[in-house]
């Protein structure tokens, strides 16, 4: 898609069904891509943005359990993780039975183990390593697409 | 500069207090996530429970969208947007895409009250903000609010929902653009 100049009707339907989600999942990457250099698509889209963001105070909304709020704080406290890694999911129980990440990209799930119950690990870090070399173990998870368990 | 720009709106007063949080965030002010998260969770655990219908989901993408914007708060630029539809812009997003990665399309379109999920009662302004939105919502042609909020809610792209409401492709687009338009209007920013 190249940059644009002139607004014209095209822009704003597109824009329009952009922020509504109603575009197909890699047309939705495409625009917002676009977006990042297209001044006139990036306001268009601003502009609904700023309609559309308000809808779900239409809605009754639901408290989030009180433990999350000390999830979250201890959350923050995690160091972030080395430019180039994408942390995709991270948390306390049985693994995910499937994760999502690029059939291009390596992946490296850091676990550890725990004794509380049979089966139960303790999901450290999963990595999505879009550069290989970054990788920080050894755990046999390099190479484009897939996945390596690193059991600490 | 958004439409409801003006003393006195809650919208307004809501705004300015979210800006301010986020500016704290950027600044590394915990306490700041805190009174954000106080202020937001109902909204965004919500919606994530809405589009995900199921509150392990919603709980890992409410988490994930506040780790998201600690670490990215210093980029939320009020100039460019407020901060409302950074903060909801970002939340529906990635609870739309956790939702395409399982490949469970919802079959459950229906509203929060029917998730078996605790309602929370809405602070005062939020009850003034919340009868506002509702307005414009109901403001719009029924057509276009059923297919803004299939695509919105639930992530249908245009096809789908053509092949849904068994409506030509350039009806649904037609619907979307302009309930969009109306939202946009009686919203936000002018057209």
């Amino acid at each position: 898609m190249t940059e644009h100049h002139k607004f014209n009707n095209e822009i704003r339907e597109r824009a329009s069904l952009f922020v509504a989600g109603a575009l197909p999942p890699d047309e939705q990457a495409k625009f917002s891509q676009h977006t990042k250099s297209c001044g006139v698509c990036a306001e268009e889209a601003r502009a609904f943005e700023e309609g559309a963001s308000w809808m779900p105070l239409a809605s009754h909304g639901v408290a989030a359990p009180p433990h999350l709020r000390d999830k979250l704080l201890a959350r923050i406290q995690e160091p972030d993780p080395p430019p180039g890694i994408q942390v995709i999911a991270r948390g306390r129980g049985r693994l995910p039975e499937t994760l999502d990440f690029n059939r291009d990209q390596t992946v490296c799930l850091l676990y550890v183990p725990t004794t509380a119950r049979r089966g139960d690990h303790r999901l450290i870090i999963p990595f999505i390593f879009a550069d290989p070399a970054l990788s920080p173990c050894l755990c046999g998870g390099r190479g484009p697409g897939r996945a390596g368990m690193h059991a600490a | 500069m958004p439409a409801f720009n003006s003393a006195g709106d809650p919208r307004t007063e809501m705004e300015q207090t979210w800006t301010g949080y986020v500016r704290r965030i950027a600044a590394t002010d915990q306490a700041a996530l805190g009174a954000l998260y106080d202020a937001t969770n109902h909204l965004i655990y919500g919606m994530a429970l809405r589009i995900l219908g199921n509150p392990s989901d919603a709980e890992e993408v409410t988490l994930d969208i506040y780790t998201q914007v600690w670490r990215s708060a210093s980029t939320f630029d009020e100039r460019r947007g407020s901060a409302a539809a950074w903060l909801m812009t970002m939340a529906r997003s990635r609870a739309i895409d956790r939702l395409r990665s399982s490949g469970k399309r919802i079959e459950r379109e229906r509203p929060l009250e029917d998730l078996d999920a605790p309602v929370s009662a809405p602070a005062a302004a939020q009850l003034g903000i919340r009868r506002e939105v509702q307005a414009a919502m109901q403001a719009l042609a029924p057509e276009q609010r059923e297919a803004i909020e299939l695509a919105y809610w639930y992530g249908y792209s245009h096809s789908e929902l053509a092949a849904r409401l068994g409506q030509p492709l350039g009806t649904v687009k037609t619907r979307i653009r302009m309930g969009m338009m109306k939202l946009r209007t009686q919203l936000g920013t002018s057209a």
